[in-house]
């Protein structure tokens, strides 16, 4: 048994376990177990039981997306398992520790997933950048194919199963389900229109399911030690273990597994040190930079789906930006809203053109040369690029943020806007009007 | 994979890219039931060897993965990692992720202009750099970051920058 | 034939269309630009939103595309809702 089911056998000192550490260390163990003495079925109704929710950021419960997936003889083929490794959110460094610390983990895990599924063939999908992670992700993959872990009738069954790593080359909506399976059959990355849903109609039109490299990571341990375990490994109703990360005017950056449920004050405080020396803790996003803030005053609140969810934010990936008392709070707002801009695949008018207008109201306000008019648009924005209004989560996403800070925060926004001075033909009741509003 | 190698037979009609390119592109389409899927694996591919993506290669490309060009250079300009434009022998690539801002990226793009003479999106004039902005690199706990032809240099300052400057590694 | 409700007025239609087309072909005024009947719906541009309710208690309604919804018997929506305008 084990409390760290993710981190336990990482060791930043060393190199990550080759398959032969691995296998010592109890690695490929549900590998085994899965193959030799669990049907599918079974194995996933122990993930349904095990609560586990997917780790990369919307926190939709896994054993019932995956239970969407056509079983049996007549299931089309083939089926497809692809672990999302495109970690893109700002402030979000967990799947990299993931990837680089223990690499046979993430592969055991998507072998393990794929044998619940019944799948064919899997893939590992990975940001461009991540050229270390792909590469140990490659070589464990090699090792597993020399050992018969995968490739035609594993471990002697009738099975047989196939892992690739695709690198890809940037842009955060790769990291969007649909667009990242568009990604994968090599075409530009706008998402697709749910439903039909991927589990169902994913990949190349066949069935595909997509997690996040924590999540799958999970499954392991979860096949060893079982569902009751997992549950017990958290300090609230949200099952597990979390990778938490503190980045930002902190003693001590990390991440770290932990509990589920930790709250932030002792994540911040004992684990990344506290605030640096001569700064003080304004506000920060719980999961990444879509991420709703949260105040001083939410520092106990569990980081869970359901205690942040409730606070009007969302647990997001659970590395935590921590944004100081003497930074330009704009300014941060403004380099926010430029990364969601700038990603923006295109597709859909609001998002394509709403968020560099946003960044353009935001720019001006950080130079002390907003309007009215500017905060204006921004709260227009807020709604007009929410949910519903856009074909993907993307723009509701680049909202979460702003929303809370003209929320929490209207003084900082106030104080950037000059009153224009009155022209000649400009009259009086035109610019009554404009800041009554 | 029986329709990928069908297509992949056509390299016959390839005439500019290297029998290496070639091995390797056909190694990644061989990963998908078509050819397409390798679209980006393939362009990063010709960039690895040639630095970039030009437009003669990009026509290439597109014939030995049975897409057209217009398709190819659709999905090209799409990826931010894709270039379609020479760049120097070295490519620094500074993250301007929330945690790299806050905690000073703007200094040392302030220090690379002012050392090489080059923002983002430039090229030095000795062709030995070219600047480009990355997003959050997942490195946040080591901020400020920069790749340096795709490897990772972490907790930088303007000063211990400087070494970075001065050509190849 | 499908019985589609807008803003609280019943209107007769042609089964399996979309909502869009539906409501252009009682002559109802609802923008659009990347819809066109040969080429399909893809969603992008945002200007056919409608809001459509659950029932006739449902007072709040969410916002979706007439060109991505079908106009299956019953749908309830208003194209003159100040959020969807």
């Amino acid at each position: 048994m084990t409390e760290k089911p993710l981190t336990r056998h990482i060791d930043p000192s060393r190199p990550p376990f080759d398959l032969a550490q691995y296998e010592k260390a109890g690695g490929y163990s549900a590998l085994g177990k899965v193959i030799r003495d669990m049907t599918p079925a079974a194995c996933l109704q122990v993930l349904k039981d095990s609560g586990l929710r997917g780790r990369g950021g919307a926190g939709f419960p896994t054993g019932m997306k995956w239970s969407f997936v056509p079983m049996g003889a007549d299931a089309p083929r083939p089926k497809y398992i692809v672990a999302n490794a495109d970690e893109m959110e700002p402030g979000t460094f967990k799947d990299r520790l993931l990837m680089e610390g223990c690499p046979h983990l993430l592969v055991e895990g998507m072998i393990v997933g794929g044998y619940i599924l019944q799948a064919d063939v899997g893939y590992i999908f990975i940001r461009g950048e991540y050229v270390e992670a792909a590469r140990l992700l490659n070589r464990a993959i090699a090792e597993c194919r020399e050992k018969g872990f995968l490739g035609n009738n594993i471990l002697g069954g009738d099975w047989s199963f196939e892992l690739h790593v695709h690198t890809s080359a940037g842009r955060y909506i790769c990291g969007e389900e649909t667009a990242l399976l568009n990604s994968l059959e090599g075409k530009r990355a706008t998402p697709r229109a749910k439903p039909p849903f991927p589990q169902v109609s994913g990949l190349w039109g066949k069935p595909t399911i997509v997690n996040n490299v924590e999540t799958l990571c999970n499954l392991p341990a979860l096949i060893d030690y079982g569902a009751e375990w997992f549950k017990q490994l958290s300090l609230t109703e949200d099952a597990g273990t979390k990778l938490y990360g503190v980045s930002g005017r902190v003693k001590n950056p990390g991440c770290w597994e932990l509990p589920m449920g930790t709250p932030m004050r002792e994540l911040l405080q004992e684990y990344a040190g506290g605030m640096c020396d001569g700064y003080g803790l304004k506000t920060f996003l719980p999961g990444g930079a879509s991420t709703p803030l949260l105040l001083p005053e939410h520092l106990d609140t569990p980081m869970d789906y359901t205690h942040i969810g409730k606070l009007g934010s969302r647990l997001g990936t659970g590395t935590a930006i921590v944004i100081d008392d003497q930074v330009d709070f704009i300014g941060a707002m403004k380099n926010l809203e430029h990364f969601f801009a700038q990603e923006s695949c295109g597709f859909c008018t609001p998002c394509r053109d709403g968020l560099p207008w946003v960044e353009k109201a935001l720019g001006r306000l950080q130079q002390r040369r907003g309007q009215r008019t500017d905060l204006e648009w921004l709260q227009r924005a807020t709604w007009m690029l929410n949910m519903g209004n856009t074909f993907c989560a993307h723009a509701p996403g680049a909202m979460g943020p702003l929303e809370s800070a003209l929320k929490y925060f209207p003084e900082e926004f106030a104080s950037r806007v000059v009153e224009p001075k009155p022209q000649p033909g400009n009259s009086q009741g035109k610019a009554a009007a404009s800041t009554s509003t | 994979m029986v329709e990928a190698a069908a297509n992949l037979s056509s390299q016959h009609l390839i005439s500019n890219l290297s029998d290496q390119e070639i091995a390797e592109i056909r190694a990644e389409a061989a990963h998908y039931e078509y050819p397409q899927a390798a679209s980006i694996e393939a362009l990063k591919i010709v960039q690895k060897h040639r630095g970039w993506v030009s437009d003669e290669s990009l026509r290439e490309v597109a014939r030995l993965l049975d897409m057209s060009a217009e398709q190819l250079d659709g999905v090209a300009t799409f990826y931010s990692l894709i270039f379609r434009r020479p760049v120097g022998k070295n490519t620094l690539m500074l993250c301007d992720g929330i945690t790299c801002w806050m905690l000073g990226c703007e200094k040392l793009r302030e220090t690379i202009q002012h050392r090489l003479g080059i923002d983002y999106g430039q090229t030095t004039a000795d062709n030995e750099f070219t600047l480009i902005p990355v997003t959050c690199q997942g490195a946040c706990d080591r901020a400020p970051v920069m790749l340096k032809n795709m490897r990772l240099h972490s907790h930088l300052t303007p000063e211990n920058i400087e070494p970075l400057l001065k050509g190849s590694e | 034939m499908a019985k589609i409700i807008v803003d609280g007025k019943e209107y007769q239609v042609a089964d399996g269309n979309n909502l869009l087309h539906a409501c252009l072909s009682q002559g109802l005024n609802l923008p659009y630009f990347c819809w066109h009947p040969a080429m399909g719906s893809v969603g992008a541009c945002r200007q056919c939103a409608v809001k459509r309710f659950k029932d006739e208690k449902d007072g709040r309604g969410e916002i979706v595309m007439a060109c991505m919804t079908p106009a299956d018997e019953g749908v309830r929506i208003s194209i003159d809702d100040p959020e969807a305008r």
